[in-house]
């Protein structure tokens, strides 16, 4: 192979580069084959079929982040999602360190981008609170309706399912350990943070594992709009423990495995007032087993658990201080799946499965004097039926599912009181095809389409009034999901060794959407129904430019139209989808500077948002822009030690702009760690 | 006119930035290709290392791994920095030339030009010899893995036929990151 050929290889290790320095490419060949996997020098990407591909064989567009550039990207309010904050299309709204994302995708709202942890699904507003990124290997984050392997979540809390009809994100764990490695690492910040943690990997015969506990409190600031629901009266608080174990066991050979993934985080805290505690605990657990059982089928089973119990106190602000009541949620979804998957013919790949999710949910309130009664209690339970079969010919890709869907509810109690309607099924048949053409090694051209589904939440098909005269949201048992068409296209190109450029549009349609209308104001009583329709039109353009090895400059800017039909409700027909900003736009570089430096820098710009449909009522956020920076240092190298400082500076300008809920940015914020590795 | 003149001229002893801008642009486009082969031919030779891992063999010597090399190229230059590296709990022995008896090989890399390739055959046939090399078509005639180049990446291309013939088991976490040839 000629040099001139593959100059620009030298280009495709970038991410390995700025982590650390000097460069992995410049270790001896010994120490090059400790420090780089068979799956970074492979670039495989799993989340299209369940098996890992190499990405020009996906008819999704793939964008990956690897655990290196994990470690480089700065996560101010300590959330996995923020992660993606910088990719294109993505809009990450986290709302504090202890709330959730209230982020979109693609011009739809945050129930229409779903999250898998090792492909099993998790809750994309509040997993990615408490998850630890030291577990994660690389995140994949998958553009475009999500193939039909993937079912929603059924979520029962906050705002019910959530469905990866304009893109999914795969938290894929570190599975096999190939060097013995241990961290400690410190930290102090703004607010009073202060923050440790300690991390091993190693691996003793067969058995791969990895463990991690991690400390971090915060003499937190004022996060909420003054005088609103966050406002404080004494500065706010929390602590966070996170500890978690990833065994991976390889029973006769290394693609034979048994894998267990198991993470407790405890939360707890004030939001700045004397009876508005909070405390959490959430506990994720992956179960995984894989078998290459005959040359060319391929097993995998795998079972999930994801719980939640969080506790809020409530106060009588701004009437007082005094203690109202005490709030517990508690959620247990387990999710389970089996997939085979067969290899045939030239490169072609069929992979058919099953896979189900049953969910436990309740939530309770403490009265001041002590007195408890029960609020909501429901279940819910889902099986999907799932084929895809994929086919290369020559340079052409092509991919197309099925899925058969069934989802079952059963509601004991909504809102203290029994429903009207106990239970509620549906059934829907879902498609995805998907095309891609390799019209050379740097010019791909792709197309994808698929359908998908939203249940309606237990309270619009329940209702929580208990008699005519009561306020609250009335039955509905009639409500259908609702439906939606994901569409993209685009090109991936890449111009020359140093320049990448991807475009991608996307069209998502969402029919028989649920709209809540006012039904009487005195008493106060709403009834959801499936009134009208939404139409995100919009499109992506990403550009990287990697001008050395270690350095690289990228921007990317998404454009997104959105409508909302309702011919019922004139005041929300042709109003924006909520939460979905019209323009986002990043750029960033990141520089391999001597003394062994590295800097990075983001600016990240949305554009015009709203938190409702409502015209008349909605409230605009948005056109902010902010600076994050992340210096990294090292002090030293000893053997395989070294040991690096860390310097965040967040929020460069002091932006404290305002978010939905009543949430605000608290600004400008600074961190510094030590990092020791051996 | 006049008053643009003194800003013109050049100041003596100052070196223009221009010419040496360009120099340098100059130096780095011509230091490129070599550092691109040379990153090249590590990256093979670290696949060769990890391939290792995902192959198994019938039955394999207590002692040690050993990988031969036969014929040289810029991989097989490199290869010899992995003596002694454990891999399948062994450490990995390099003999710089194929024996007389093959089956003393568990890899055989085969670097230089293709008709080696087609005079080493015969030699191979009836032992357990996992076959690597960068010559290009080496999976599809006959060897078991070869690399291939795409969108500036360096890929696996495995040959599962000559695999089985060689009585090999190739893990499937290896054929998920190759390309299969018949």
């Amino acid at each position: 192979m000629k040099p001139h050929r593959l100059a620009f290889f030298l280009f495709g290790l970038p991410a390995l580069s700025w982590a650390d320095t000097p460069a992995i490419e410049n270790l001896p060949l010994a120490g090059f084959v400790d420090a780089i996997s068979l799956e970074q020098l492979g670039t495989l990407v799993v989340t299209d079929t369940k098996l890992g591909q190499a990405p020009d064989s996906v008819t999704q567009q793939i964008l990956v982040l690897r655990s290196d550039e994990i470690e480089r990207l700065p996560t101010p309010n300590r959330n996995l999602a923020e992660l993606m904050r910088h990719t294109s299309g993505q809009f990450v709204n986290v709302l504090s360190r202890n709330d959730a994302n209230w982020g979109a995708y693609a011009g739809l709202g945050p129930k229409y981008n779903s999250y898998l942890l090792d492909g099993l699904p998790i809750d994309s507003f509040v997993d990615a609170i408490s998850l630890d990124s030291a577990a994660i290997e690389r995140v994949e984050v998958h553009k475009g309706p999500a193939s039909v392997l993937y079912s929603g979540y059924l979520s029962m809390d906050f705002v019910g399912n959530e469905t990866p009809l304009a893109g999914t994100t795969n938290f894929v764990l570190r599975n096999r350990v190939d060097e013995a490695q241990t961290r400690f690492a410190a930290g102090a910040g703004s607010y009073g943070t202060f923050a440790g943690s300690a991390y091993t990997q190693g691996r003793s015969g067969a058995l791969s594992y990895m463990l991690s506990a991690r400390h971090e409190r915060s003499d937190y600031t004022p996060y909420g709009t003054r005088g609103s629901w966050l406002h404080t009266v004494q500065t706010p608080r929390y602590e966070k423990d996170r500890a978690f174990a990833n065994l991976s066991y390889a029973l006769d050979r290394p693609d034979h495995t048994l894998s267990l993934f198991y993470q407790r985080t405890f939360q707890q805290g004030n939001m700045g007032r004397p009876n508005r505690d909070f405390e959490h605990h959430y506990d994720t657990f992956n179960f995984a087993y894989n078998n290459p059982f005959a040359t060319d089928w391929h097993l995998q089973f795998k079972y999930g658990e994801r719980r939640y119990d969080r506790r809020f106190a409530n106060d009588a602000f701004p009437a007082s201080l005094a203690l109202v009541n005490l709030e517990n949620t508690r959620q247990t979804i387990r999710p389970a799946d089996l997939t085979f998957s067969h290899r045939h013919g030239q490169d072609a790949l069929l992979t058919l499965g099953v896979d189900a999710q049953w969910v436990d949910y309740a939530t309770d309130l403490r009265s001041a004097s002590g007195a408890t009664s029960r609020e909501n209690r429901a279940e819910a339970r889902s099986t999907g039926y799932f084929v895809q079969e994929k086919i290369r010919l020559d340079e052409w890709i092509l991919r197309g599912g099925l899925r058969r869907n069934t989802l079952h509810n059963d509601y004991a109690l909504l809102g203290g009181n029994t429903p009207e309607v106990r239970a509620a099924s549906w059934s829907k048949n879902l498609w995805s095809l998907g095309t891609r053409y390799n019209m050379h090694p740097g010019l791909a051209f792709y197309a994808n389409a698929g359908s998908s589904f939203m249940a309606p939440t237990a309270k619009q098909i329940g209702g929580t009034v208990s008699s005519l005269q009561a306020s609250g949201e009335l039955a509905n048992p009639n409500l259908k999901p609702e439906s939606g068409i994901g569409r993209d296209l685009g090109v991936a190109w890449q111009a020359s060794r140093e320049l990448a450029i991807d475009l991608r549009a996307y069209l998502n349609t969402i029919g028989d959407a649920i709209v809540t209308n006012i039904v009487s104001a005195a008493p106060s009583q709403v009834r959801s129904v499936n009134a009208g329709s939404a139409r995100a039109a919009g499109y992506e353009v990403d550009a990287r430019y990697s001008p050395a090895s270690g350095n690289t400059v990228f921007a990317n800017v998404t454009r997104t139209h959105s409508r909302v039909s309702d011919p019922v409700n004139a005041a929300q027909d042709g109003s924006a989808i909520p939460f979905a900003p019209d323009t986002l736009a990043n750029a960033g570089l990141s520089l391999r500077l001597p003394g062994e430096l590295t800097a990075s820098a983001y600016y990240h710009w949305v554009g015009r948002y709203y938190d409702s449909t409502d015209r008349g009522s909605r409230l605009a956020y948005g056109h902010f822009g902010v600076v994050n920076a992340r210096l990294q240092k090292s002090l030293g190298r000893q053997g395989g030690g070294e040991a690096r400082l860390t310097l965040d500076l967040n929020n460069l300008t002091d932006r404290q702009y305002r978010m939905p809920f009543d949430f605000r940015d608290p600004g400008f914020n600074a961190f510094v760690g030590l990092d020791v590795r051996y | 006119m006049c008053a643009t003149e003194p800003a013109r001229r050049r100041r003596p002893g100052r070196l223009p930035a221009l010419p040496l801008i360009l120099l340098a642009a100059g130096l780095l486009a011509l230091a490129l290709p070599a550092r691109a082969a040379e990153l090249e031919a590590k990256v093979k030779a670290a696949y060769v290392f990890h391939v290792i891992k995902f192959v198994e063999w019938p039955t394999l010597p207590g002692d040690a791994l050993t990988l031969c090399i036969s014929g040289s190229d810029a991989v097989s230059a490199l290869l010899g920095d992995l003596a002694g590296k454990p891999v399948k709990e062994r450490p990995l022995r390099i003999l710089s030339s194929l024996p007389a008896d093959a089956a003393q090989c568990q890899v055989l890399y085969v670097g230089g030009p293709e008709r080696r390739w087609a005079e080493l055959q015969p030699r191979l046939r009836g032992h357990g010899v996992l076959t690597v090399s960068d010559q290009d078509g080496f999976a599809r005639n006959g060897g078991i893995v070869g690399f291939y180049p795409e969108a500036g990446r360096i890929r696996l291309e495995i040959n599962p036929e000559a695999a089985r013939q060689a009585n090999l088991r190739i893990s499937a976490k290896l054929l998920e990151l190759a390309r299969t040839v018949p």
